[in-house]
């Protein structure tokens, strides 16, 4: 999809489909209690909604003739970029609940501006190691927050206070 | 570049063998406990809690963190105390009957009822029906000759939440009178009394701690208790107007399911002590609440008695889960 | 509650004293830092800081918490304009042109308008408090369901004017987001809906990790992929001009007016309040297009409405003793610890508190515009940092905040899966304003709604019946029909206006 045209077009039949996926699901909730106002009403309405505005939008940008602007996907190298990100993001919240958010958060932050910048390797690991000591010292025992310390630190704090 | 990405997710991979803490009761418990309040800020539920609150830190030695889980009526947040860590840290504030009433009326709550591990039971509030001071009701007799000169369904009645005792006791007293009241679900007591005093609703059927808040801006008609509360004597009961209705909401704490019973005991053990602590037991009274004293044996057998009760009325009104 | 004059003066005069002062200025700045984390607002902030003001006597206790509520308001609008991440739904509207001020520069004077601004509007809306909360109370209690829902419906039309000429994309947009919200379980009954059979679905989709993936995830997404150095290369003055302040004289006086008037009804959040004031400034416009391009009036008319609506909902609270918002319970809950009884009769008993604790709040307001207005370079600053080291950092923010919501990892992926969403949005010149509101208000529509036809046994015409409600229904429906008027007048490609990055 090059242009906001084609992909009007994609997106427009997608969502008509989609419109009446999500008629097929809420005709499936279970009812309750009556109560005047059925728990199916909106999410149905949501779906004729969806699918006649998706259908719409797919026949009028078909039978556009104007100008038409072409969409800014990014060249290959942003591409990877955004796709590591991601994954880095992904990591991140995976470990989050074993290794605790300042272990996490260490890993994470080092290695996000390592990956954005390598030659900065000094920058990343200062940072990564400032906001996981912060991400401790203020969110779990200044503020009191309940994040997972992790069992990797919690075992090396109940070595240092024994 | 990539290589160094790989490597760090590989690090981060290996750094996932992870040595566990298994729960100890021994120190338990030795970091902050969540108190999650499944209704409205200003209901009873909240209020109570906030009333509990410095004792019980007191008697734990940890602090208390009051979280609010609001939605589905209180059964999203009974839905995720059962998926929660039963490591003690995570209670709820439970309501009887809303843990029972709703898994019976929904089919799918997300939990079910005996799933809730008790750990305390700490008030009960009978049910009262009210009308605003300018209403032409005056007794209970005056509301019910209205409800059957009109339509059915005209005369609604506003409360806390769905399948609970509000919800319930409105059911119950349009059986017992012949009428057909409707029921107008609130998200909690909070967003009821608003609607009453803005004359959005004909009555309210809510709790006695709303008694003695809005004494001056309401008439009360009847309390759905077995005798009078000392707190507000000229509160009727509806057993004495000839309706033998006695229902209420029963308040307490559980845990998630699995919760070792060394913890759950020493939870309850604090509950207790708190609930003893003069100054708890006058602010409990003075807002209306009837104290109650159940451990986690005395509560799981006042839910199971209540279950079958509710089975039978649930049964008789028709509405079971089909 | 009835004025005197008596009781005011004996309120500033607990008020100012210096242990209060100090007490109010720690708030403050401890409510700013809590409102510059997403998913943190103003009731966490309190609720965590409920323990040390127990050593507090009771007033000051007060003090410190209502500023820690204006603090924290003070703070989503921070990193709204600087990082487009929003500290919570109200400071959505400031970020739509609050960022755009910021990539050109213009950071600071953005910052500023938001202190000027929430002055301005606090110190009205006190006004409006002291002297006319009985009043403005019952008032109030006349909105009913029918007309709370008239209400929302109305705000909802309001996205077709977000919209810009893309309406279809704008409708598209908003009835996603209310599709979002309904995943869950139905506010009315607790019926499971569009769960597919996954419990953890029943806890819904909260609107915060919305908000913050649509906005900030996706923004860091767009801004890496692209290799940007900062989000902006240079810093112009740091205040305001003269011409500029001039200009938003008018927002913030109409801003103030809306925010405060729907901010009485209990249940209307200045997450509602801040697009109403934001549409209406762009609707009175002589200028409508520089709106979503760093409009400066874009930044005053949500952060007044904000403040002027946090103010308000103190009048339910001090007229009934009913609390609209979670942090306001918290306050209430607080009051009790004290021995204050909540309700209408605790002002009855006890009215000394409650004047010291508005003339706390005058005071608060002042503070906050003296703490805050010499922070602004500092914060403006922030725009400056290399994308590189800042990048993550945002995201560090955005997934601690939202995980701090509820403390679920799954709240952290539905960030991540907007942010991704929201990325696509932006390729495919989606408005993300409309699903934003959706989220906030689909719950209390559905319920309102529901809550009406109870009352009318099923009939729909409830809301045309009753005369305020009837009104709102009117001007909505209107709303429409002009929209869709106006779309088929133009013959453009589905193109929103304001959101092409």
């Amino acid at each position: 999809m090059k242009t906001i045209r084609q992909a009007d077009i994609v997106i427009g039949c997608f969502l008509a489909v989609l419109g009446l996926f999500i008629l097929y699901a809420a005709s499936n909730i279970r009812l309750g209690v009556e109560r005047a106002l059925s728990p199916r009403f909106f999410p149905s309405a949501m779906g004729i909604l969806i699918f006649v505005c998706g259908a719409g939008l797919a026949v009028k940008s078909w039978r556009f003739k104007g100008e038409d602007p072409k969409i800014h996907w990014p060249d290959r190298q942003g591409l990877i970029i955004v796709l590591v990100s991601l994954g880095l993001l992904a990591a991140y919240i995976l470990f989050m609940k074993t290794l605790g958010l300042p272990v996490s958060t260490f890993l994470y932050v080092t290695a996000s501006i390592w990956f954005l910048k390598p030659e900065k390797w000094i920058a990343a690991i200062v940072t990564g190691v400032l906001v996981g000591i912060i991400s401790y010292a203020v969110f779990i025992r200044l503020l009191d927050l309940s994040f997972p310390v992790g069992s990797l630190l919690e075992g090396l704090l109940e070595g240092l206070e024994k | 570049m990539k290589r160094t990405a790989v490597g760090i997710l590989v690090l981060f991979a290996a750094l996932a063998f992870v040595w566990a803490g298994a729960a100890n009761a021994a120190d338990f418990p030795k970091k902050r406990i969540t108190y999650n309040i499944c209704f409205n800020p200003g209901g009873e539920s909240d209020i109570t809690a906030r009333i509990q609150e410095q004792a019980l830190k007191k008697n734990l030695g940890v602090d208390v963190s009051i979280q609010y889980k609001i939605g589905g009526g209180g059964a999203l947040c009974w839905s995720e105390l059962v998926g929660s860590p039963p490591d003690g840290y995570t209670i709820a504030g439970h309501n009887l009957p809303h843990t029972i009433l709703q898994p019976m009326e929904m089919g799918d709550a997300g939990y079910k009822t005996l799933d809730l591990k008790q750990v305390y039971m700490f008030e009960s509030t009978p049910n009262v029906l009210m009308v605003r001071k300018d209403s032409p009701f005056n007794t209970l007799k005056d509301f019910v000759e209205y409800a059957k000169k009109n339509p059915p369904g005209v005369v609604t009645v506003g409360g806390s939440g769905s399948s609970s005792a509000n919800d319930l006791g409105t059911a119950m007293l349009s059986k017992a009178a012949g009428i057909k009241l409707s029921y107008v679900p609130f998200g909690g007591t909070g967003s009821a009394v608003p609607a009453l005093l803005g004359g959005h609703v004909t009555a309210l059927m809510s709790y006695s701690p709303m008694v003695i808040q809005y004494r001056d801006k309401f008439k009360f008609l009847a309390i759905a208790s077995e005798k009078r509360m000392d707190v507000i004597p000229d509160v009727p009961t509806f057993k004495e107007l000839g309706y033998d209705i006695v229902e209420g909401a029963y308040r307490g704490v559980a845990a998630p399911p699995g919760t070792p019973d060394a913890l759950v005991k020493i939870l309850a053990d604090a509950f207790d002590k708190t609930m003893k602590d003069p100054e708890v037991k006058k602010k409990m009274d003075q807002n209306g609440f009837k104290t109650e004293f159940m451990g986690p044996e005395e509560s799981l057998a006042l839910v199971k008695k209540k279950t079958a009760e509710y089975e039978a009325i649930m049964k008789e009104l028709g509405r079971m889960k089909k | 509650m009835s004025f005197s004059f008596d009781h005011l003066i004996q309120g500033f005069a607990t008020a100012l004293s210096l242990q209060n002062i100090l007490w109010a200025l720690i708030g403050c700045f401890i409510g700013t830092l809590v409102g510059v984390l997403p998913g943190i607002g103003p009731a966490s902030g309190i609720a965590i800081l409920l323990p040390l003001t127990t050593v507090l006597p009771p007033t000051s206790a007060i003090i410190m918490m209502a500023a820690i509520y204006y603090g924290a308001m003070y703070g989503g609008s921070t990193t709204a304009i600087v990082v487009n991440i929003p500290g919570e739904a109200s400071s959505v509207p400031t970020a739509i042109d609050g960022y755009e001020m910021a990539k050109q520069g213009k950071a600071g004077p953005a910052l500023a308008i938001c202190a000027i601004s929430s002055f301005v509007a606090g110190t009205l809306g006190l006004i409006g408090l002291t002297f006319f909360a009985p009043l403005l109370a019952d008032v109030a209690v006349v909105f009913g369901p029918p007309e709370y829902f008239a209400l929302m419906f109305m705000a909802l039309t309001l996205i077709i004017s977000l919209s810009g000429r893309a309406l279809l994309k704008g409708v598209i947009s908003m009835a996603l987001g209310l599709l979002t919200a309904m995943i869950g379980q139905d506010p009315l009954t607790g019926a499971a809906r569009l769960t597919f059979g996954f419990p953890k679905l029943l806890a819904g989709v909260d609107f915060i990790s919305v908000i913050v993936g649509l906005f900030a995830i996706s923004e860091v997404m767009v801004n890496v992929e692209s290799r940007i150095t900062a989000i902006s290369q240079k810093i112009g003055s740091w205040m305001p001009s003269w011409a500029d302040i001039k200009q938003c004289i008018g927002p913030m006086l109409r801003s103030t007016g809306v925010g405060f008037f729907l901010g009485l009804l209990p249940g209307v959040t200045p997450s509602v309040t801040t697009f109403v004031a934001y549409d209406l400034e762009k609707r009175v416009s002589k200028t409508p297009e520089r709106f979503g391009h760093g409009a400066i009036e874009g930044v005053a008319a949500p952060e007044g409405a904000n403040n002027a609506t946090s103010t308000a909902g103190f009048v339910p609270l001090f007229s009934f003793g009913i609390p609209t918002a979670p942090s306001m319970a918290v306050l209430l809950g607080g009051l009790m610890m004290y021995g204050l009884q909540p309700g209408p009769m605790l002002f009855k008993t006890n009215p000394e508190f409650v004047w010291a604790v508005i003339a706390s709040m005058y005071i608060g307001n002042v503070m906050l515009i003296v703490l805050n207005l010499p922070l602004v370079g500092m914060w403006a600053r922030i725009c400056v940092i290399p994308f590189y080291i800042l990048g993550p950092l945002i995201v560090f923010f955005s997934v601690l905040g939202t995980y701090s919501i509820r403390f679920l990892a799954y709240d952290v992926w539905v960030m991540t899966l907007f942010g991704v969403i929201g990325y696509f949005m932006r390729k495919f010149a989606y408005p993300i304003a409309p699903m934003v509101l959706a989220t906030v208000i689909a719950q209390m529509m559905e319920m309102s709604l529901g809550q009406s036809m109870l009352m009318s046994q099923g009939s729909i015409f409830i809301l045309f019946t009753r005369p305020i409600s009837g009104a709102f229904m009117a001007l909505a429906i209107a709303s429409i029909i002009r929209g869709i008027w106006l779309q088929m007048r133009t013959h453009a490609p589905e193109v929103a206006l304001e959101e092409v990055d």
